[in-house]
Formats: C-alpha cells, structure tokens, sequence
C-alpha cells in the first residue's frame, strides 16, 4: 500500500514539476506533505531535509556569495576582465569563460552570469563583435565551472546529501575537481573551436533601447586620492573599465574634448555618459566620486542610509527653462541631482548649466525624509526608487579572507562543510562584509525549500522499496548492455528529464534509483551518484534554467539555438564524463 | 539660427576624441557621422557629401595630411571645408592650411573653441570650383 502512494506522489510531483503549473517549491512540499501525512515517513523524517548538511551548505554559501559580491571583489574581477581580454575574439572566449567558470566553481551559476553580463556586452562592442557570441558561452561557462566543485552547483549538494542515506561518506569539497576540470577545459574548447560558429550573430547594439536604458550624463570628479591622477584616459581604459563614455574634461571651468592622451589631474571633473547602474558604481571606485553639490546639514546621512530616486520634471514645472544652478536645488530640496537624462537629445552643459526641459528625468539623491517631500513636490513625478547598495569595499580583504580560509578548511575536510558554510557566513557578517539584513535576503528560500523537502523522497523511496523495485526493472531491461551501458542510459534520462525539471530536485528523484540499479549490479554506487550529478546541471539544451535564461533576451536567441549550440556541447560532456568517471570512481 | 542642418563629418582614430566630438555636434544641432581611419573617411566622405569634415592628422594608415590632398583633388569634395584638429606643433597645423584645410584647432580642444570654428566654417558662403 505505501509504496503505491509513492509511485502516486512521485508521478504526481514529476507531472507538476515538468508542466510547472506550480511553483516547484510548493511542488516539493505538496510532495513532502503527501508522504508525511499518509503516514509513510514519519514526521521527523519528512522534516529531516531542513537539517541536512546539503541545505545547511547551500544556505551558507548563498551568503558567502553574497558577502564575495558586496564588498566589490566579484565586480573587480569583472573590470579584470577587460584588461585582460585582448582584442582577439578568441584570445576573448576563452577568457570570458575560463573567468565565468573559476567564480562560478564557488558562487551561484546564475549570479556570476549576471555580473559579468555587462561587461562583455561592452567588451564585444569594444572588440567589434556581436555580443550573442560571447553570452551563451558566458553562461555556459558558468555552469561548467559549477560542475568542478561540491559547492558550484545545487545539484552536487543535493546528492552528496542522498550519500550518507545509503552508508555512502558525502562528497568532498574538491571531490568533484578531476572531472569537472576536464569537463570544462573539453567544454571551452568546444565552444572556441565549433560551438561559437554555430551561434547566430545578432547584433545586439539596440540592446540598449529596446530594454529602455536610459543613457544618463553625470560628472565625475577626480578626487586627490585617485589612482588614476597622471595617466591617461588611454592607458586608464577608463571607457572601458567603468563603461562610461567621456563626453568632456572641465578643467579650470573651460570645457574641454577628451582624448585618449589627455593626462588626468587631481579636481579634474569628466562629463560622462551611460546607463544608471554604471554611473552609479563610480561611487563605489577608488577616488572617483559623482560631483554634486553636498549640502552641508545632510553630510551626516551616511551612504547607507540615502535614498536614490528617478524623478521626471512635470509638465507644469516652474523649473522648465531654468538651470540647477539657478534654482538653487540642493539647498531648496537638501538634495543632490546626480545625472540628468533627456529623451533623444544630447546634453553637454555641466550638470549645474543644463536648462531643464519637461521630461528630463533627474536622478536625485538625498535623506529618505528629503525624498518624501520630494515626492509631494508638483514640480516633480518621482518614479521608482533606485536600488542602489553601495558596496562595502573597505571589507573586501576579509571577505576574500574568510573565503579562501573556508575553502581550505573545507578543501582538507579538517571540517564538515556545512559547518565551514555556517561559520563562514557567520564570519562575513561579523567581519562587516555582509549586514545581516542583507544576508537572509540573499538566501534564495525557494531553492533551499526545494531541495530540503525533496530530499525525503529519497527516503520514502528507499523505505517502502520503490526505488528497489524501480532499479530491479532498470537492470532487468538494460542487463543486455553492461553497466557502462547503464551508466549512459541514465545521463541521457537525466538530461532530458532534468530540461524540464529543476536541476536538483531531478538529481534528488534520480539518484536513489541510480544507487540501487548500482548495487544490484555490484558496482561501484558513487559513480553512478557522480554521473547522474553532472548530468542533472546539464542545463545547456534549453533556456529553461536561470542560469541560461537569463541570457536568452539579451542575446537574442532562439530555443534552437541552445539545442543546437547546447546540445552538442551535452553530448561532449556525455563523452568525457563516461571516459572520465571509471578513472576516478572505478566501478568495481 | 538657420535651422537648416550641416552635416559634419569626423574622421578620427582616437574613439574617445571621435565619440565626444560626436555627441557635442549632435548636442549642438548638427548631424554628425565619423570615421576612424583616412581610408574610411575618405570613402565616407565621398559617400556622403558632409557639410564639413573635421579631420585628425595623425591617423593610421593613410595620414591627415594625405587626406587632404586627396579631399581637395576629388572635384566633388574640393570645395568642403575642413577643420583640422592635431596634438602636435603649430607648423604641422600650418602645414595642413597650405595642404588645403580651411582652419585648425590645437589639442586639448576646448568646446566653445570647437564650436565656434565649426559655426564659422558653417556660415561661410559655398566656395564653388575653388581654383588652386
């Protein structure tokens, strides 16, 4: 009886999983509940994934991430990255994803893909190449690297949790590193040598105005501080670096044309032109701040606590025709407009000199109580706040500290991992790198609700014998092949089930089958395990996973593009992963 | 203001100096188009006709001053003004006005100095079949 509601919940939760009807997360726990409540786990069972080591881990890395991006070092590799590109579309590449793949091995696949999304938007237009050759390989460089380490993917976690079920030690932090590193080096090399070939080549300059990103002007100033006084903007890569287009030099108040052999000096203030979050992010670069005029009774307000907002002057302004200057608005409003936008038209007045026009959109910054009023105020419509945290840079050593020490720590296993996880989450927040506030807000629940209320399927599975019975077919079916053969069958289901599916809750489903196929043919369970994990990451074929939506709209892609480009690049890693995994996990 | 739009043409190789002399003409009514070597701003020179180039000397490959010489021996352009912009000596800018540019401006180049020059060059009457 037990084990038909089994098979019941269990193709109930796959249909739900795969037609997405649901959220998985809710999915997962309608599953959960479905085994509890008909009484066949036990309440301390069914509730066991919320303690188990994997969710513990990925809970803790989620903040470590985090804490890594706060104070800037995921962003200064990301600038890194452009000095060292090149201007070679290949040289580029292979850069491109060797980066991708070295942070994701340790940060959230989809996370690392975000952040360097922008710059090799602006590097591709530098180099003169259409960016939907360089995102799909960003991404899936990403999710490359995400198979080298125990911690660079959900699935990994999730089935090193199933390990100790079945009297298995869970996986170690580099167990994982001899077969994703040559997974990734047979990755990249496919992308550079075919894969980039297949990939279409749009163009995708009107990126920017098709996703309605606005090209603000704003001043920067060179404080005396900066490291970048007495260098060129040519040698400074400073259009590149921060990817702001330098309109004008104003020096000794006369406007001046940049050229790239323009020496900058300390006071120097550049007329520059780009997207929000890029002019946003010179408030967090080394001795280069926004220009505005400070007013003195708000100078206290601490970065932290300052509200940005978007404001549109109103049809009716009484500011139309006039300058900043003339209006005096940073001592009328306790305020300070940091860029001006204007529709269609190029500005090139110093801020404090541009006649508002109805319809230029100001950015402003200010005391959240300064901004109230500001909303209230007709000469102005505010529109949405402006997320904008500023980076915690002064904490950037004890962040990478604490990483490097967790990894090592983790890395001898002189420690559990999910203890090094928490410990070192806990550390991020004491040592400042992350407020606590941030850090639970970083914690992606519904990834951790999913795999902690999946992982008692595998149990349920075991106790009523499903997964016995289900394997008994397997090897029954499949004896003809051997049990390389087998191990094949199951990358390929896996991978197709995995499409569909998320990644890890189609690892948690798989891998007790998998075990017990294993163990009925007397080989060796892990590498089973370890196959049915990298398979399951497979995200490659479609853009159904985050981590390769995210650069579906950007690229313009289309589905077959990632079948076809995707695809290959699974059966490559199908390839390498069977020649692999009998080297390092021998099945007998 | 004669809202009649001169088109100007940059030909440049230093895209910061290309880009920001772009927008500033765009900002102040013209239509600007560029180039980044002699070769192409020769070839988009001829293609479009500009109201008047603003030319680099030190360019890659095919150098300002060759540039000129072939602007003012190509009947269809002989007559288009051109404002020369270098970060080198007055007399290699002299050099450029006996070669055929109409005026130069000195490096860093200021704005008001740059628009006022291209306002001029803009204003003059049409020059028809200059002899030379």
């Amino acid at each position: 009886m037990q084990i038909t509601i089994v098979f019941v919940v269990l193709l109930i939760a796959v249909a739900l999983f795969v037609t997405e009807v649901l959220p998985i997360d809710l999915v997962a726990m309608l599953m959960l509940l479905g085994l509890a409540l008909t009484g066949v786990l036990t309440p301390a069972e069914a509730l066991s994934g919320f303690s188990d080591p994997a969710v513990i881990t990925i809970a803790g890395f989620f903040v470590i991430s985090a804490a890594l991006f706060n104070t800037g070092v995921v962003e200064a590799i990301g600038r890194r990255l452009y000095l060292v590109s090149g201007s070679s579309k290949t040289q580029f590449l292979i850069v491109l994803m060797l980066t991708a793949a070295a942070i994701a091995s340790f940060m959230s696949n989809v996370v690392t893909t975000a952040v360097l999304m922008p710059a090799v938007i602006g590097i591709a237009r530098r180099i003169k190449h259409p960016a939907s050759q360089f995102l799909m390989p960003l991404s899936f460089g990403a999710v490359l690297g995400g198979k080298c380490t125990l911690v660079g993917s959900a699935t990994n976690l999730a089935v090193s949790g199933l390990l100790p079920k079945y009297n298995l030690p869970p996986f170690t932090l580099f167990e994982f590193a001899p077969l994703g590193i040559p997974l990734a080096v047979a990755g990249i090399i496919y992308m550079v040598v075919l894969g980039v070939r297949l990939l279409p080549e749009h163009d995708v300059s009107e990126f920017t105005e098709e996703y309605q990103l606005k090209e603000y002007v704003t001043e920067v100033v060179i404080r005396a501080d900066s490291p970048l006084i007495e260098k060129t903007l040519g040698e400074t890569h400073f259009r590149g670096v921060y990817d702001l287009q330098v309109l004008g030099i104003v020096r000794e108040g006369e406007r001046m044309l940049p050229h790239r052999d323009a020496k900058l000096q300390a006071g120097d203030v550049l007329l520059v032109k780009g997207k929000l979050e890029q002019i946003l992010s010179i408030k967090d670069a080394q001795g280069l701040d926004i220009k505005s005029d400070k007013t003195p009774q708000e100078t206290d307000v601490s970065p932290e606590e300052t509200v940005i907002v978007e404001a549109i002057l109103s049809p009716n302004s009484a500011f139309a025709g006039r300058t900043l200057k003339r209006i005096r608005f940073a001592t009328r409003y306790g305020a300070d407009v940091l860029a001006i936008y204007r529709h269609r038209q190029a500005l090139h007045e110093k801020l404090s000199d541009i006649r508002l026009n109805f319809g230029d959109v100001l950015v402003i910054q200010g005391s959240p109580r300064r901004i109230n009023s500001l909303r209230e105020d007709p000469n102005f419509l505010t529109l949405d706040d402006v997320e904008h945290t500023p980076l915690r840079k002064k904490r950037a050593a004890w962040a990478v500290a604490i990483f490097l020490l967790a990894a090592i720590v983790a890395g001898l296993n002189l420690k559990p991992i999910a203890l090094v996880a928490l410990a070192a989450a806990a550390g991020m927040i004491l040592a400042r790198c992350i407020s606590i506030r941030d850090a639970y807000a970083k914690i992606a629940w519904s990834a951790i609700v999913l795999i902690a209320a999946s992982i008692p399927m595998g149990l349920a599975m075991e106790k009523t014998g499903a997964a016995r019975i289900l394997a008994h077919y397997v090897t029954q079916f499949f004896s003809f092949g051997g049990p390389m053969f087998i191990l094949g069958g199951f990358f390929v289901f896996t991978v197709l089930l995995t499409q569909p599916m998320a990644n890890a809750a189609c690892a948690l489903l798989i891998t007790p089958i998998a075990i017990n196929v294993a163990n009925q043919l007397q080989v060796n369970p892990r590498a089973f395990a370890v196959t049915i994990s990298i398979a399951a990451s497979c995200t490659f074929p479609t853009p159904l996973e985050p981590v390769t939506a995210i650069v579906y709209g950007p690229g313009k892609y289309h589905f077959a593009d990632y079948v076809r480009v995707g695809g290959l690049l699974t059966l490559v890693i199908m390839i390498v992963t069977l020649v692999v995994v009998p080297i390092f996990w021998p099945l007998r | 203001m004669g809202k009649q739009k001169l088109n100007v043409l940059v030909i440049e190789d230093d895209e910061y100096s290309r880009d920001a002399l772009a927008h500033l003409l765009a900002a102040e009514g013209y239509g600007a188009e560029s180039a980044d070597d002699g070769e192409s701003g020769y070839a988009r020179a001829k293609e479009l006709h500009p109201d008047i180039i603003v030319l680099d000397l030190s360019l890659p490959g095919i150098d300002g001053r060759r540039v000129i010489e072939m602007i003012r021996r190509d009947p269809a352009l002989n007559s288009t003004p051109i404002l020369v912009v270098t970060g080198h000596s007055d007399t290699e800018a002299q050099q450029a006005v006996e070669l055929g540019a109409d005026a130069y401006l000195t490096k860093p180049v200021e704005f008001d100095d740059l628009i006022g020059a291209i306002s001029d060059l803009g204003a003059r009457p049409a020059v028809s079949e200059v002899t030379r």
